[in-house]
């Protein structure tokens, strides 16, 4: 597990980019924290639905909302939260949804995600599209109910896609995402195009027989653009911000870079700088996430795995976390420091000895064959917490390298 | 075709952990192979070897071989193995490729100084 | 140093519970190439505070076959020589990984303490809730404490505590190759234990060309005249001891130090059918036994091996050298389980063969199961085996490994040397280097 590697340019006045890091959102979020640090868009910072009800929206250019589970997402942000990121775009902000992030703004009957009929487009993966016989098929695979229907799902991993619009990966219109999950939509008059299914490679891996694969997904849109008063809506059906996909994250690279700075926007954190972080405070944090990552590592070594929501989660998972937070360490403990209060500084300690903590008696539990589910629970949404807040600081110590750098 | 593993002839000497580690990392470390020596019954001697597969986490135990459905969803038992097609790789301990990179195939394999592993 | 190394040396001062933590320099490398060579330079360094250097070889935790070996270099507390003992199983690999290459660990404690290494961080911690516990209980604390079951704990146990000649430091549960009585030296300087645990990464300055020369080397090595043999009775029996048959009834299974192609350990299950597969469900069916001369000394007793091994596990729980416990309660006419197992605090006196060698004679003083072209006479054996135990300390081989593999040559070696860390050794180096860890 090597460092993070650097960008090797910078812009000179990247967006301002809130990660939407809150209910729903899968680990997908920190693959867009990879991106954006490969980009050198270092103006970032995670966002999570209380934040946006208190107008944590009014400090960033772009959203970017990634993948997990949709219900969540519109369950969490509610009217409120829905009325708010309207606002946000329609006043020149620039959503971007992959995966869940992009069924949350298309038209919806269900409850919550009613909220969020932002574009009026039909998906082609939905049980109502197909035959009674179909229907019997799809529902013995992959699908995810939706109300009296069910969203159905017909491969995974390595999709091909045609970009329209003028976008284009190193000269080419051809292009490969992964897909788990995303929508596949039908033409519409609401939206542009700018990705649309043309195929499957050697590494697409059917959930259905490849011919009714082809028939959900072939020549429907995979990503699509819809104006909204001043801003923008780009939503992805595959993860063109998979770390493994560069060309993809050229794309979606490029699209924030173009239409990410269309707002005026204020500074999300108005008060001055008041203490730097020192070698002690990432030394301590070095202990801290050593500790957390060490119990983690055991952990994946035994028989074990909590079902959170619908889904299962390995132990492995746990490590996604802490190593995108070790892979930046280093660069952290050479620079001169960050501005962080003494209250955050003890607060981001404290929750990474509460992780620390609570990994300790996950494993102490499991010897003595107890449960492990709740703390699983409560050491997922702990662990969004501690390295949203670590990757706040890493990119606001990038952020002032780049300005040094450029003066 | 995959890796096998005859637990009876392993000696749990991590060689073939370090070897996938280096597949992954070109360098020497133990984050990201996806064949793993469980060592946490040191008193017991009691260890296992898991294999993590595209689908399936393979995990050989002196008694036996357990194949568990990976990224799975369902909240029943019944529903235990059912496709989760919306679950994101991890991007850690990626999935045994055998080393399809590598023309003399799996490292772990040509590591292992007691044949304890095979291609099957 | 970029590759093969962690890049860094802790010195750890007991006294005054300051740790500094040095960038592991270059020349010093280019100079002593590594292992002993380098463990050998610290002490003189720090030789008036009376350290105990922890080092690991040049090639500790990679693929070259055997890297199993890291080491405690100090000075013998009974003979003032300065010395090497062993640590294999998994704790030679550990350091490699901890962030540290090389730990100083200098002054006296003014309370007990242990020492808590990971992941390039080193703490001093209080022991007062260890110190007193025997060897088992003192890595069970620990592991349980930081929630880790693969942490690997150097420890003594009463024996060392209580300033015993023959205190061992342990490695987790199990004997080691300390044959010098450093757990004297720890329980001196107050130190408990030193906890190990990294997720380290070593970069490799030609990882193709290393990794590709390891794997040629293990094709040469593996199937040597050892293929086939496994576990401690058949090292007895190459040493011209035949105790297969009498240990064989309770042996579970064979078990190698990290990368090491023979294994060169046997866990015999003692509370528990030999032939279980399953997980036990006791907590501690058995014994792990890495010291081929402890398990020799009580079976030349005329003990059972179910009570020879029971003896090795208490040995080990005391953290006392079972060499010593057998030699000495012999010669005292005491043969009986029971009074052996009250003795421990009782032993004393000078052992018969004590080694004049820098080396542990953990490993047995002789090719083993290999021709290595030696004069028939045995006139060259003591030389070369220094020597080969010399390559094994400054390399990090397993140093009974070493004496089974002639494919490991000293050629080899510089080579792998210098595709692994980009930088040039030379046979001359290695000479010096040599010379110097014998002076």
């Amino acid at each position: 597990m090597k460092e993070f590697p650097s960008s090797p340019n910078p812009p000179l006045s990247p967006p301002k980019i809130g990660i939407f890091v809150g209910a729903g959102a899968s680990h997908s979020w920190l693959w867009f924290v990879d991106l954006l640090d490969q980009w050198g868009l270092n103006d970032v910072r995670f966002i999570n639905e209380k934040e946006i009800l208190i107008g944590a929206l009014e400090g960033v250019d772009s959203l970017m909302m990634s993948g997990g589970d949709t219900f969540a997402m519109a369950r969490s942000l509610g009217a409120e939260g829905s009325r708010r990121l309207k606002h946000f775009i329609e006043e020149g902000g620039l959503y971007i949804g992959t995966c869940a992030g992009a069924y949350l703004p298309l038209r919806s009957s269900m409850a919550f995600l009613n909220q969020f009929n932002w574009i009026n487009v039909k998906i082609s993966n939905i049980s109502r599209r197909l035959s009674e016989s179909e229907r019997g098929l799809f529902q013995e695979h992959a699908c995810t109910p939706y109300g009296c229907e069910f969203v159905y799902h017909v491969a995974r991993e390595d999709v091909l896609l045609e970009m329209e619009g003028g976008h284009q990966a190193n000269g080419s219109k051809k292009v490969i995402a992964p897909l788990y999950g995303g929508p596949s939509m039908l033409p519409s008059e609401d939206m542009q195009a700018i990705a649309t299914y043309r195929g499957f490679t050697e590494k697409t891996k059917f959930l259905v027989r490849e011919d009714l694969a082809e028939k959900t997904l072939h020549g429907n849109i995979a990503a699509s653009r819809k104006r909204m008063g001043k801003g923008y809506l780009y939503i992805f059906g595959p993860h063109f911000e998979h770390p493994n996909y560069p060309e993809a994250n050229g794309i979606l690279a490029r699209i924030i870079l173009r239409e990410g700075k269309n707002r005026a926007t204020r500074s999300f954190r108005p008060e001055p700088p008041s203490s730097k972080t020192g070698q002690s405070f990432f030394e301590e944090w070095r202990r801290e996430l050593s500790h957390s990552r060490m119990v983690a590592f055991g952990l994946e070594m035994l028989p074990i795995r909590w079902m959170i929501g619908n889904k299962w989660y390995e132990p492995e998972k746990i490590r996604v976390f802490l190593e995108a937070l070790w892979r930046r360490l280093n660069y952290l403990e050479s620079g001169e420091g960050v501005d962080v209060t003494p209250e955050d500084q003890k607060g981001m300690i404290n929750r990474l000895k509460e992780t620390t903590g609570l990994l300790r008696t996950m494993k102490k539990e499991h010897d003595r064959a107890q449960s492990t589910n709740g703390l699983a629970e409560d050491l997922f949404l702990l662990l969004k917490k501690v390295a949203s807040d670590f990757l706040t600081i890493y990119f606001r110590a990038k952020r002032t390298e780049t300005v040094r750098a450029q003066a | 075709m995959g890796i096998q593993i005859d637990l009876k002839k392993c000696v749990s000497c991590m060689a073939c952990e370090m070897a996938c580690g280096y597949h992954r990392d070109e360098g020497f470390a133990l984050l990201s192979s996806c064949i793993m020596v469980t060592r946490g019954r040191e008193k017991k001697d009691y260890s296992a070897v898991v294999l993590k597969e595209e689908e399936n986490l393979v995990i050989a135990r002196p008694e036996g071989v357990e194949v568990r459905k990976l990224g799975s969803t369902g909240k029943s038992d019944q529903d235990k193995g059912r496709e989760d097609a919306s679950a994101k790789p991890l991007l850690l301990r990626e999935p045994c490729d055998l080393c399809s990179d590598r023309k003399d195939g799996p490292l772990c394999l040509q590591f292992c100084p007691v044949n304890a592993i095979s291609l099957g | 140093m970029e590759y093969l190394t962690s890049n860094k040396v802790a010195i750890v001062d007991l006294g005054t519970s300051k740790i500094v933590h040095e960038k592991l320099d270059e020349a010093l490398v280019r100079e002593k190439i590594g292992g002993a060579g380098v463990t050998c330079e610290l002490y003189e360094k720090y030789k008036e505070e009376d350290p105990i250097i922890l080092g690991t070889g040049l090639f500790t935790g990679t693929l070259v076959p055997a890297s199993a070996l890291s080491m405690i270099t100090a000075k013998n507390p009974s003979t003032g020589k300065v010395c090497h003992a062993p640590l294999t199983l998994y704790a030679g690999m550990e350091m490699k990984y901890s962030g540290f290459d090389y730990i100083v660990i200098k002054g006296k404690a003014p309370k007990p303490m242990y020492l808590w290494v990971h992941d390039g961080i080193a703490d001093i911690h209080d022991a007062k809730e260890i110190w007193g516990k025997n060897v088992w209980d003192a890595t069970d604390s620990i592991r349980d404490s930081m929630g880790d079951a693969l942490i690997q704990v150097l420890g003594i146990g009463k024996a060392g505590e209580s300033g015993s000649d023959f205190g061992q430091v342990c490695i987790n549960y199990w004997a080691s190759g300390d044959r010098w009585g450093f757990g004297k030296l720890f329980g001196r300087k107050k130190l408990k234990s030193v906890a190990l645990r990294g997720m380290s990464l070593l970069e490799i300055a030609d990882p193709e060309g290393f990794v590709q020369a390891c794997k040629e080397l293990l094709l040469a090595v593996k199937n040597g005249p050892f293929a086939g043999k496994q576990g401690i009775a058949e090292l007895s029996a190459e040493m011209g001891e035949d105790i297969r048959k009498w240990l064989e009834p309770i042996i579970h299974r064979h078990l190698s130090c990290f990368n090491t192609p023979f294994p060169t350990n046997t866990f015999v299950f003692l509370d528990e059918d030999p032939k279980h597969l399953k997980e036990s469900e006791k907590n501690e069916p058995g014994f792990l036994i890495t010291d081929v001369y402890g398990l020799l000394g009580f079976n030349k007793m005329g003990l059972s091996a179910q009570d020879s091994s029971a003896l090795l596990r208490e040995c080990a729980r005391a953290g006392i050298d079972a060499v010593a416990v057998a030699e000495l309660n012999q010669k005292a006419g005491m043969t009986q389980l029971e009074e052996i197992k009250r003795s421990f605090g009782d032993v004393k006196g000078p052992l018969e063969h004590l080694s004049k060698e820098p080396f542990s004679p953990w490993a047995p003083p002789a090719p083993m199961f290999a021709d290595f072209a030696l004069s028939p006479d045995g006139s060259q054996t003591a030389d070369w085996w220094k020597r080969r135990q010399a390559m094994a300390y400054i390399f990090g081989i397993h140093p009974i490994f070493a004496l089974m593999s002639p494919e490991l040559t000293e050629e080899k070696l510089l080579e792998l040397a210098t595709m692994g860390t980009g930088l040039e050794f030379t046979p001359e180096t290695l000479e010096q280097v040599v010379g110097d860890i014998l002076k």
